[in-house]
């Protein structure tokens, strides 16, 4: 069983818990569940592609370690997650719904959270 | 005050309607985690378990990612396909709370500086030591399970995954 919490940045803002919160049960159910199950059995998660790794940037195959998409792709969401190993706990970052539009700048954003996370945690 | 992603499902779980979703989504994604613990268990790779079960890949990869809702039946003729049979059993809906001692920790995991090669080193030692699932009861917060058929041998003992040292 794992931790998992929000981040919350220095603003106090927790950029994923208001995305979540904005969203409509089509999706929240399924976030829930997911988020649950990342919580009780994480590696499973990673066979089932329900969390894969990020790339550092697009079009490149290396990964950040530790940055992870959980992800619903019937109901088409995402959510940046981090595994922070000293704390052993999993960090929501950041959420979003994926498009037919690229999504690239949502996963920036997400990078750019958490470079702002690692420097406040003094990784 | 501040909430974590559990007290907030608590919260929410407060609404019936609400929790009707849930536990549609919540067993969505512990039969996708069945699905592929069974397909591993016979090494196999999606598109192989497929054509054992005269479906699609993509259909495959959809049981396994939570997507499709497959009625009962329909799991009990595909899992029938690979010599097993599914076993359900029931569970508390509202999240268990952490434990004092927090899941297990490989020796050496404070030096890994790639928690995707932790994560999978952890993976290894589980797969190594879990085969069948074979729960004496129901476990707390397990959904589905999968045994073999009567005309399959049984061939491994109740086991539990193990993933190193207990702190």
């Amino acid at each position: 069983m794992w931790r998992v919490d929000y981040y919350t940045r220095p603003n106090g803002r927790k950029p994923a818990k208001d995305w979540i919160d904005d969203q409509d049960n089509s999706i929240k159910p399924s976030i829930d569940a997911r988020i649950e199950k990342l919580r009780m059995e994480e590696l499973l998660l990673i066979e089932n592609r329900m969390l894969v790794p990020i790339r550092e940037k697009r079009g490149t195959r290396k990964i950040i370690p530790g940055f992870y998409e959980l992800k619903d792709r019937g109901k088409k969401w995402r959510i940046a997650t981090y595994h922070n190993l000293k704390e052993d706990i999993f960090v929501l970052i950041w959420g979003w719904r994926r498009t037919r539009a690229s999504p690239e700048r949502e996963i920036d954003k997400a990078r750019g959270l958490l470079q702002e996370y690692l420097s406040t945690e003094g990784e | 005050m501040s909430t974590t992603p559990t007290d907030d499902l608590l919260e929410r779980l407060k609404d019936t309607e609400y929790a009707k979703l849930y536990g549609e989504e919540n067993a969505k994604v512990d039969f996708a985690i069945t699905l592929t613990k069974a397909r591993k268990s016979l090494n196999l790779t999606q598109k192989s378990l497929a054509d054992k079960l005269g479906i699609s890949q993509p259909y495959v990869a959809k049981l396994e990612g939570g997507e499709a809702n497959p009625t009962l039946g329909r799991i009990g003729s595909l899992l029938a396909a690979i010599h097993l049979r599914l076993v359900t059993g029931t569970a508390p809906l509202k999240p268990e709370p952490m434990p004092a001692i927090t899941g297990f920790i490989p020796m050496g995991a404070a030096d890994a500086v790639n928690a995707g090669l932790y994560l999978r080193t952890r993976h290894s030692q589980e797969e190594s030591s879990w085969a069948f699932d074979f729960p004496s009861s129901v476990p707390v917060n397990a959904g589905t399970a999968t045994y073999p058929t009567p005309v399959e041998p049984r061939r491994y003992s109740a086991r539990e995954a193990v993933g190193g040292a207990a702190i």
